[in-house]
């Protein structure tokens, strides 16, 4: 039973390999392929969801722990959450990515290499050890520094230069932590590194945590990190910057900082503070930079930072309230920023262009897309009843309550600047009057519309149900996260 | 102990390469020192009782390796385009 778990890396692996000679035989199949390999995953993750009660584990180690390097695998309440995120995500833009991708040439390369990164996300959700956590880390990186360069423009060439030098950086200072982690353990397993680190190596375990915070701080792009991040996000095609800025930077960076310095290093009151620190630095200072942009993708990847700030607040202020509140705003964005990048992808395919001052009254012509974009706005400006609401809501709710009150300050006025920004962009995009040259736009294919429609109903449901949401998806991962180190107790 | 120092030495030396080089391909060169300090650290470890490190340093020099293709393939695909290998020539973007 527990072996279920292996399906979500062996079926895009698999799928992925077909991919090339399947495209050669049946051109058809070869398209439907990924949205299939999607829908499978979600319907079995929501599925899992039935069988998993509240607060049980799934754990599967393969031949039995004979395996020298303790690699395992383990679906908890954290990695459940995550599972969803990534699931509905990739079944949204893949749907969309059918159409969209027609323009490019090689489309049968760039489902090749998406299923590659979703296969390495997947291992790293579900990873239970460094070995294969690092492992499933590189084989997403390196897919998607693949397709952030796809389009071959200099642009797109430059973006992939940024990203592939501070990515690779990141992700040797991870190597390191994890080799020095490894000689003090002498194992890879997540759960025996939580029961069997020496309790007197301090200083060992701080600078561990540091070159984690480094490492993963620049995969999540987190303030003075974040120097990859707008050019890749702009440059990629649509469905690559809405996987990226969805889900990617959070199941690589802060999910995996979560469970390293919740369950398996343990949250010091230093760590702690850095966290909540780089937070607001995000929140504020990427505030301030979104302001004055004027490209549609680029506006969004600078959201991005600050949205990823709030979920590090959330989380980093190690109360259950904070912690449900950033997990819960790690879900809604996963969800409403793809929507707004897929947004941003149709108009450009239709208008030609993502500046800002040249774009206009699309509402007439585009009315599905903007639509679904002011659903969006609404989500990610935090109006009620939209999903972001709520989550925003706990996290400032939290940090009054753990008594941080410069933080909750921070935290509102980002929620201002967050409204200011996005509905400059709706208003720019969407409102006015036509010209004359946008006459023959038409309204996006019908799978591009009908994945930010997918999308879009999602931000709605999850706003007006969210207790629903809260109890089923939120409460469990919340669970593991308090959990602290008990994680190596807990099978 | 001197092997630890080694690598960590290494590993600022690489670290130079990356930050303070303006030629990509010095860049380039200066991942891989990094990425092989790395290497020698894993493989130091090996004076101890540990098992399975060979599998672990494999792996991630192989992953160093295909990051590195990656690498180079866009530098050279990047200098087809725009014929700059000198990294403050890249000014398309505001990063």
């Amino acid at each position: 039973m527990s072996a279920i778990l292996l399906t979500y890396i062996a079926v895009p692996l698999a799928a992925a390999v077909i991919m090339i000679p399947l495209n050669r035989l049946n051109r058809k199949i070869a398209d439907s392929l990924s949205p299939l390999v999607a829908l499978y995953l979600l319907v079995q993750t929501v599925v899992l969801y039935l069988f998993r009660p509240y607060n049980f584990v799934i754990h599967y180690m393969p031949g039995d722990g004979v395996f020298p390097l303790g690699i395992n695998l383990v679906l908890d309440g954290l990695s459940h959450l995550l599972l969803l995120a990534v699931s509905l995500v990739a079944l949204a833009v893949t749907v969309y990515a059918g159409k969209y991708m027609e323009k490019y040439s090689g489309k049968e390369k760039y489902y090749t290499l998406y299923l590659l990164m979703l296969a390495g996300m997947f291992g790293v959700i579900l990873a239970g050890d460094l070995f294969s956590l690092f492992i499933f880390m590189e084989v997403a990186a390196i897919s998607t520094y693949a397709l952030v360069a796809f389009g071959t423009g200099a642009a797109e060439l430059e973006a992939a230069l940024r990203y592939l030098i501070i990515g690779s950086v990141a992700s040797l200072l991870i190597l390191f932590g994890v080799s020095l982690t490894y000689g003090l353990t002498g194992t890879f397993n997540l759960a025996e590194i939580a029961r069997t680190f020496p309790a007197g190596a301090v200083y060992a375990r701080e600078f561990i945590a540091a070159l984690f915070l480094i490492g993963f701080g620049m995969k999540a792009a987190l303030m003075p990190f974040h120097g990859w991040l707008p050019d890749a996000h702009t440059s990629a095609p649509a469905p690559v910057s809405a996987t990226l800025s969805g889900v990617l930077i959070k199941v690589l960076g802060v999910y995996v900082m979560i469970r390293l310095f919740y369950n398996v290093l343990g949250l010091t009151h230093q760590l702690s503070f850095a966290l909540t620190f780089l937070g607001v630095f995000s929140i504020l200072a990427g505030g301030l930079l979104v302001l004055t942009q004027t490209d549609f993708k680029r506006l969004l990847a600078y959201s991005t930072i600050t949205q990823i700030g709030y979920i590090v607040v959330g989380v980093s202020l190690g109360t259950p309230l904070g912690i449900m509140g950033g997990l819960f705003h790690l879900f809604n964005h996963a969800i409403f920023k793809p929507l707004l990048f897929l947004n941003a992808g149709s108009v450009e395919a239709s208008a030609g262009t993502r500046q800002l001052d040249e774009l206009g009254g699309l509402a007439k012509k585009m009315p599905v897309t903007a639509l679904t974009n002011l659903v969006g706005s609404l989500s990610i400006a935090g109006l009620p009843p939209f999903n972001g609401f709520w989550s925003k809501l706990f996290i400032i709710i939290a940090c009054v309550q753990a008594g941080r009150f410069w933080t909750a300050g921070a935290a509102v006025l980002g929620a201002v600047m967050t409204i200011a920004y996005i509905f400059r962009l709706q208003s720019l995009a969407f409102g006015g009057p036509l010209p004359e040259r946008f006459n023959n736009v038409k309204e996006a294919a019908w799978p591009m519309a009908g994945a930010t429609v997918f999308l879009a109903l999602l931000c709605l449901l999850a706003g007006l149900g969210f207790p629903l949401v809260i109890h089923y998806a939120i409460n469990p991962a919340v669970v593991a996260v308090a959990n602290g180190v008990g994680y190596g107790r807990m099978f | 102990m001197i092997i630890y120092i080694a690598a960590v030495l290494l590993m600022l030396i690489g670290l130079y390469g990356v930050a303070a080089k303006h030629n990509l391909i010095k860049v380039a060169i200066g991942l891989m020192i990094m990425q092989y300090s790395v290497d020698l650290f894993l493989i130091a470890l090996a004076a101890h009782r540990l098992s399975g490190r060979e599998w672990f340093s494999q792996l991630a020099a192989v992953l160093g390796l295909s990051t590195t293709v990656v690498l180079v393939a866009v530098i050279k695909r990047n200098y087809d385009r725009s014929g700059a290998i000198d990294i403050t020539r890249l000014t398309k973007l505001k990063g």
